[in-house]
This record gives C-alpha cells, structure tokens and sequence, in this order.
C-alpha cells in the first residue's frame, strides 16, 4: 500500500501561473520539500481540478538538468562550446550593468534591447511590469516580445482601432451562450479552467463551432468543425457577413447607434464627412445630413445604405461601403478558396446571427498569418453586426488590470516611439498604437545589417528567443553578432550558445508576487525555497536596477513595497494579505455589459468605446490615414498556393502548425519526464491518401523541407510520420516548440537547426502582415520525404 | 456494503492526460509505469472524421478475471469492490498469466528504471518510490489510501473537464447509480460479462 505522504504535510494556498488560467491549488510541503501539487476545490477559476503542467511542479522544481548558478562564458562567440565558467551573482550582475552603461552611453539607450517569452513558464504576466519599467528608464524603445507570433489581434495590443480596448482580451460567460464560435483556439487544452465550462456549455445546449485546419482535441468536440485550407479564415468570415447582410440578420438598430456604420464616407477621399469636428450621418426621414458628436439625439434616424450628395460631396454610409466589398464574398466564393462548401457556411452564418446570445473568440492559429489582421477584425464585426457585442453570453472585453500600473512608461524619453524598430519598419497602426513591446525578427535584422541603427546588447529572460522565432538560424546569427547578450532562463536554452552570461532563474512555484486567483487576493509567498543558486526573475530585474542608479524608482529596491504601490487601488497591503494563508476573500464586482452606452456623468453623453471615432469602427479611417485598407478586404495568406504559386512547384504541400496540447506551454517544459510521457515525440500529421501517395507509412522518419523567399532552401526538420484523417490532403501539420531533450527518459535534444525537431527552423520570417507584423507561417510551402 | 466505481463520459475528455500525471504524482508510479492511460480514437475520412478519447483503467471487475490465472491468490477483492494486488505475494518470475487474463489490458509490470530522477530525490520521494517492488503487477486501485479517507482518486478530482464521476454504485440515490441504472452507462466489452465498476456514458 501506498504511504500517505500528505499525512503530517503543511498545506501551501497558492496558484499556478504558467498559462493565463490562473489555477488555484495547494501545494504539499513537508520539512521544506514538496511532496505534491492539487487543485484548491475552493479556487472559481479551476475547481479543484488543474492540467499536467500545474501537476508536474515537483519535477519541474527538483530537476537535475535545471541551470544552478550565474557563469560566464571563457571562449570566444565564434566558438561552438562557449566554456562556461561559474561567477557569483554580483560579478555576473555588476557586468550586466556595465555592459548597459557602456553601450548606453556609446551607441545610445536604443542600441540594447530587452527581450522577454510567453508570459508563462517564470510568471512572466506577473513580472514583465517590473521588466517594461527597467527598459523605460533605461530609455531604449526597442523591447521584444512575442505578439507577432502568438496573438497581436486579440490582446497584444487587441483591436483597439477597431473595438477600443487596447491590451484587453475577450471574455466570454460561457455560462450564458448558446453558441461559441471559436478560432484557430485549442481552448479545451490552453485554457484548461474554461475547458469545463464550454462543455457545460454544450451539455445544456450551447452549439460549439471550430474553425480549424487540423482536427484539434477542441474541434473534435464541436456540433460543426468548419476544415478550411489553412490562412482563409477571412474568407469565411467575409461569406458569413455576406450572408448576414443579404438575409437582413444584421442588428441595424445597434449598428446606427453605436457603430460608425452610417457615418457619411466622401467618395473623393476615403474620409469621413465632417461639419466641424463632428461626423455626418444621412438623416433618413428628413432626407438631409446631419451632424453626429459621434452621437446622435434619438429622432435622428440615420441611413444605412444609399449613396448621397452634401454640398456637392458624393458620400455613402460606412455601411454601404462594407455592404458594397461583403456584396462580392458569396458561399460559393469562398467555397472555392476556403474548401468549406457553401452550404455550410451558410448555414453557420445564419445560426451565428440568429442564435442569441452567441459568441466568438480566437487565438494563435487567426494570428500566425500575413492577413492575420483583417481576419481578426472581421470575425470580431460579427459579433458587432449581429448584436452580440458587450452583452452577457457574447464578446466583451475584459481587462486584467485591477492592480496599479506600475510598468513606467512616464519614464520614457520623449519620441521613444518614433525611435523604435517598430516604427522604422514602417508598423505605422504599431506606432500609432504606442505599443512597447514589437516582433523579434526587426531585432534580428537590425542586429545583422546595422539598419535603422546598430544593435549592440541584450538582456533575454524567460525566453527561447533562438527557437521560439521564425528562422532560427537568422536568429541565432544575429544573436552571435551581439557585442554583448545576457540569457536568464531555468534550463540551458539554444539562444545561450551566443550569451555571454547565462542566469539561472527560479521557476514561478519558487518566487513571490500578489495576484488576484478569484475568490482570493492573495499574497504568493515561495512554496519552496530556490533551488540550488537560482533568482526569481523579479529579483533579478530589481538588482539590475539598483545597479544601474534607478533604486528610487525601484521602492528602494524593496519588492513588498513595489507590490504595495500595485495593491493600493484594493485598499490592502501585502501584510495584510499575508497574514493569512489564503490571502483575503475578494469578490470581484459583478462584469458590467452595454459599457459603452453608459453615460458620463459630466456630459451626459454615453461614454462610447476607446476607438479613434468612440463608436464600434467597421470603418476605420484611421487605417485609412495610416495607409492601410480601412474595411477588412480579402487578401491570400503569404506565402500560399495561390499568393506564391512558385514556391509551391517545388514545395507542393502546405505545412501548417498551431494546436497546443495541454501538457505543454509553447516550447517549455519537454525536459519535465512525465509531462514528456504523456507526449515522447513531435511527430508530422499526413492525410493517409497522400502518405499512401508517397510511400510513407505510420512511424517512417521523413525530412521535411521548406524554401526561402527566393526559393532556395530555408531549412529541414527530422521527425516520425502521423498519418491522419485529421488533416486535409494537401496539408502536414507539425507540432511547434520543440527541440529540448528530457535525460530522465534517455530522450536526447534534437539540436534546432537542420534536421532537427525544431519547426521555426522551417520559416522565412520575411512574410509578414503588414498592420501587425505577425508572421506568415500557417500556410508555408514544404516537402517531404521518406529518410 | 459499498462498491466504488467511476462513470467516465467520454465525451467530455480531450484527451489532456492530466489524469495520467495526477496518478504519478500521487501515486509515485516509476517511469514507464502507468495506471491509467488514454485511448485515441480516429473515425471517418477527412473531413468528415471523429476523434475520441477514452481513458482506461482497471475497471475493478466484480468477475476479476485478472485473479482466475493467478497461482498465488495474490488478487482480492476488498469489501468496498476495489480490487487489490498483494504485492508480497505477486511473485511470478516471468509469465504474469493475470496480466494476459486482463480483457482491458491495464495490469502493467513494475520494471525497468526506479525513479525519474535517480540522483536526486527528496527523502520522501525516496520512500515513496520505493514502496513499489521491482517485478510486480501493479495497477489502478482508485487510490485506495484516499477513498478511504473520503477524497477522491486523484485522477477524478483533477479532471480539467469532469470527465469522470466516482460514487458508490450500491448507494442508490448517488448520481453514479442513477446513471448506471438508467443505462446510460455501460461498461467495456460488456459481452465478456465480467461485472466491471467503471462505466462509460454512451
């Protein structure tokens, strides 16, 4: 019989934070060591329950492969083992500092960059506030991030040209809707506390509805899986407005009220009409303009449709323009480029629009595309042009922030934005956006071509900067450039070949913070204290800080006090909530709906939402101004059978990745033996018919190859055939994030270049969406063969 | 008297193995070693194809068809209907003729490495790990150390969907017994007539 190790233990109140979940649990902990991790039955987010990840912290925490002291490296960047040599922290930290000041002082505070992950993995969506305000006084505009590669048109910085809500992200009460649209989002496995709650959802009746090239574990549950040819979502979506607007399902009392629809577009420019500062609808009954601030009083009935003159100017209704370009998206038209049939689309459009209320969320698999963009703002129109928008059971936005904003952007200098990467790669609705953190591949090519600026250092925590990239052989080319880079992480990463200094950082159940785990305000106290020589994160960027002469804006360099400045809009303190175990019980106010009707109380007026209009935006003149499409148009994924047919003579076969399985969180943790049970090795799915085809059988190792831009070759992974129903003829579907061995299984690293397990080694990362800079790698051409 | 089962309804799990890593981790199974594995299910031509996941366990059979071969009695069946394994007298040197007796195929063999991490373990992953004996059957016992504390197995408490329900059959009002009863559950292979405790929805 087994030993009843809790027995005698002490229980540890704490939550998890390797994804964006949140679950709370309990941690068991005897004489220092920790025995197990479970779900807290009282947390509302999971329910007792939590996901393999959560499970699997004590082998996480006690791993023998973990990094364990700070070391610098003794041979020079050109050589392949740099020679580590262990230092304390101080000399590790004091040189970091220096390095700063150096290249600050020489090249200028815009020629270092910081680079941080996914949010996950050290509590990074946690910390990073800490890390945005060390890059602010420090004055670089330049810090990287992941957005280009994971989700930039849902919360990175979101829609806010188009919805308001800059940095919110979707939420959704799937206790209250009857229909969950969901896109390219593996929601089931990446958002375990959720998982529970669409299938009740679906139990008591809710229709699910999974867009998806590959049959995900999601998709597999849903009424409908709409399998489209990976990269044409907009299509579809453009087909179901289509639909929408010529069946008449459109909601045109909450569009002439809220939404810019019927605010007057001059032929001549693209602008909309104005008299003064105020917008111009057409007043239907009284057959005149009329001026709207964006509002209008209650009798004035604005046209939708219709094409007018006012005082000469030939304008039509933003409506009419969105009606004009949905007019020529038919079922049969996308039918012919998203391989749905027609009658499917028609059908889903029509249950979206009438069953209320329904909702729509999406992810990784919209964003990872040229025309990841305006796929995302016309999935979220839907929403808008059926009514279900900010109303209980639909799509509202939600933001996180309940805590003080301490992440010092005041402390940037003055035309930091225009200074930034970003804004000279010409991201000009990013620059307008003011947005902090831009793509990792306009660091790249400056650090490698001294353009717009040279690029000179890099501090990189929490972060496979070199694998986690398209085109890791440029990334780690250009990280090899570096005079000087800086790489925190809890194992040894591919990135740190080209470091200079290597830091061994605590995992997030070693580490404390404050965070709200609902019903409890709580203070995360270490569950165990760091391993071996390893810093929590935050640490580190407050010792860097104290280092670098920012200890006053640092609270002293005392993180308590840093957690208090965050705590004071909850009228508590961290000793108040660590007095007790659990923190204290917090409800949250009930979600508020129909925001944006609310009405200031100075004005009177509603207060609108945080668009450039202050009304719902199907047309964005913004866009417009900035040189961009102001209506979501369709345009082919790049590169794509149809946008870059050369690359396909040779390539035939459209690789696609996306689904993540829940055990893992992007490309961490495969060195964790029983996570890496669950899940030995990548494998690549192909279509039974087209394996047959290539004489390939289940369990053959292939290589699969891809080209560059010009079409020569750009790389090769090395992995075990899959073969499927899942995935459609033409498409292979290759897991993402891998490349770490696990030593406990005898399982070897795959290297991350050429014939390795590593799928970014397969990208070119020049295709890129040209509003947000997210990367095309949904549709990439490839090849395979029988090794 | 009781008799513990579970009802797993297959249409709720996604196949995330979170029961998988909440048995290790409760149970300190050595590497390779599982109790409760997960079965995936491809139907159909795309896209017209259908995917299910269907965790398996030992079903505690009321038959044990599992302790027919077995020449040492090491098999029992406890007065709450859990089945358990004697591990000091399990001690066949090479065919184990239990585990081929087993229709569901999940009686595993405690073989091969010890621990994940041999060089460094704590005291009580120590004692933990070396509580099961190289050579033995081993499988699913519903966690008996925390049924008979009035907790659940650790696989149904950490289910990210609540796939699975844990109840006593013989307790009519249970939630477990009406869905058995309303026979919206069936066992596995129910034509091998071996009285399972676990059901799966239909």
């Amino acid at each position: 019989m087994m030993p009843t190790v809790d027995e005698g233990t002490e229980k540890i109140f704490s939550y998890c934070i390797h994804c964006a979940g949140l679950c709370g649990v309990i941690a068991h902990v005897k004489e220092g060591h920790l025995i197990k991790v479970e779900g807290d039955p009282d947390s509302l987010n999971n329910g007792g329950t939590l996901c393999p990840k959560g499970l699997s912290a004590k082998q996480e925490i006690y791993h023998p492969d973990r990094l364990k002291y700070p070391m610098k490296r003794s041979n020079p960047k050109a050589d392949a083992n740099p020679g580590w040599v262990r230092i304390s922290w101080d000399e590790a930290l004091d040189t970091i500092a220096a390095k700063m000041k150096e290249i600050r002082d020489r090249d200028g505070p815009e020629a270092f960059v910081f680079q941080k992950g996914s949010t996950g993995g050290s509590s990074g969506t946690e910390w990073y506030r800490f890390f945005h305000r060390l890059s602010a006084l420090y004055g670089s505009p330049n810090h990287g991030g992941t957005g280009h590669i994971c989700c930039y048109s849902r919360s990175c910085p979101g829609l806010p040209t188009h919805l308001g809500g800059k940095g919110q992200h979707p939420a959704i009460d799937y206790a209250r809707t009857n229909l969950i649209f969901l896109v390219g989002y593996n929601i089931l496995h990446t958002h375990p506390p959720l998982a529970r709650k669409i299938l009740d959802a679906k139990q008591r009746g809710a229709k699910l509805i999974v867009v998806d090239p590959v049959l995900s574990p999601t998709a597999a549950k849903a009424d409908t899986w709409l399998a489209l040819r990976p990269g044409t979502d907009l299509a579809l979506f453009l087909a179901m407005h289509h639909v929408i607007i010529r069946e008449r399902l459109y909601d045109s009392e909450f569009l002439a009220s809220w939404s810019n629809a019927p605010f007057l577009v001059r032929d001549d420019n693209g602008l909309f009409l104005r008299e003064g500062k105020a917008y111009v609808v057409w007043d239907s009954d009284a057959e005149r303009p009329h001026p709207a601030d964006p509002w209008l009083p209650p009798e004035v009935k604005p046209a939708l449709t219709g094409s007018m003159s006012v005082n000469g100017t030939r304008c039509r209704p933003a409506w009419q323009l969105f009606f004009e370009m949905v007019d020529k998206c038919s079922p049969e038209w996308a039918q012919e480029i998203t391989s749905i049939p027609a009658e499917d689309i028609r059908m889903v459009a029509r249950l979206f629009a009438t069953t209320k209320p329904a909702s729509t969320d999406w992810y990784n698999g919209l964003h990872r595309s040229s025309n990841g963009f305006y796929t995302a703002v016309a999935l979220a129109l839907l929403s808008v042009v059926t009514g279900n928008w900010d109303v209980p059971g639909g799509l509202s936005f939600e933001s996180d922030l309940m805590f003080k904003d301490v992440k010092g952007s005041q402390f940037l200098p003055e035309g930091w934005v225009q200074k930034s990467l970003v804004a000279a790669a010409g991201f000009k609705a990013r620059e307008y956006n003011r947005e902090y953190v831009g793509p990792m591949n306009l660091v790249a090519d400056a650090i490698l071509t001294d353009k717009p600026y040279p690029i000179k250092g890099m501090l990189a925590l929490a972060s496979g900067v070199a694998t986690s990239n398209p085109n890791s052989k440029k990334m780690i080319d250009a990280l090899r450039k570096l005079e000087f880079l800086a790489v925190g992480d809890i194992w040894e990463t591919p990135a740190m070949v080209a470091a200079d200094i290597i830091l061994p950082c605590a995992t997030h159940w070693e580490s404390e913070f404050v965070n709200y785990n609902a019903p409890y305000l709580m203070y995360r106290r270490p569950i165990v204290q760091p391993q071996h020589e390893a810093w929590p994160d935050i640490k580190i960027v407050f010792e860097l800080a104290r280092r670098l002469g920012y200890e006053k804006e640092f609270w002293n360099g005392d993180i308590k006090t840093a957690f208090n400045e965050m705590l004071q809009p909850l009228n508590v303190t961290v000793d108040g909530l660590a007095a007790s175990s659990r923190g204290i019980r917090y409800l949250p106010p009930e979600p508020h709906y129909g925001k944006y009707a609310a009405k200031d109380k100075k004005t009177g007026k509603p207060n609108g939402v945080a668009t450039p209009t202050g009304r719902l935006e199907i047309y964005s003149e913004t866009l417009k101004t900035l040189g961009y499409e102001p209506l979501p148009y369709w345009q082919e994924p790049e590169p794509g059978p149809v946008s870059t047919p050369e690359l396909f003579e040779k390539f035939p076969l459209i690789l696609s990745s996306g689904f993540k399985p829940m055990h893992w969180l992007h490309g961490q943790l495969r060195a964790i033996p029983w996570l890496r049970e669950c899940d030995e090795e990548p494998r690549v799915w192909i279509n039974r018919r087209s394996a047959r085809g290539l004489g390939i059988r289940d369990g053959d190792v292939v290589m699969v190859e891809t080209p560059k831009r010009d079409g020569t070759l750009q790389g090769s992974v090395r992995l075990k055939a899959h073969l499927t129903e899942s995935v459609q003829p033409q498409v292979i579907y290759i897991p993402y994030g891998w490349w770490q061995g696990c030593s406990s299984l005898d399982i070897k690293d795959s290297g991350y270049l050429d014939g390795s397990a590593n799928i970014n080694n397969l990208y070119d990362d020049s295709f890129t969406d040209p509003v947000s800079g997210t990367i095309g790698m949904v549709s990439y051409p490839c090849r395979i063969r029988k090794e | 008297m009781a008799r513990y089962g579970l009802v797993i309804d297959p249409s709720r799990c996604s196949g995330c193995y979170a029961c998988l890593v909440a048995c290790k981790s409760e149970n300190s199974t050595a590497p390779g070693v599982f109790w409760i594995r997960i079965e995936e299910k491809e139907l159909g031509e795309y896209p017209k194809v259908s995917r299910t996941y269907i965790p398996m366990l030992c079903m505690q059979c009321g038959e044990m068809p599992c302790a027919q071969g077995c020449p040492t009695d090491a098999i029992s069946k406890d007065a709450t209907g859990v089945i358990l394994i004697d591990q000091e007298k399990c001690i066949c040197e090479t065919t184990k003729p239990c585990i081929g007796a087993c229709p569901f195929g999940v009686l595993t063999v405690n073989n091969g490495k010890k621990t994940y991490f041999p060089d460094f373990l704590t005291p009580f992953e120590k004692e933990a790990y070396e509580s099961h004996p190289q050579g033995v059957v081993q499988k699913c016992d519903l966690c008996y150390h925390r049924i008979t504390r009035a907790l659940l197995p650790a696989c149904v408490q950490t289910c990210p969907t609540q796939a699975m329900v844990f109840g006593d059959i013989e307790e009519r009002e249970s939630n477990l017994a009406r869905l058995v009863s309303s026979g919206d559950a069936e066992p596995l292979n129910s034509e091998l007539n071996a009285d399972p405790s676990v059901f799966y929805l239909k």
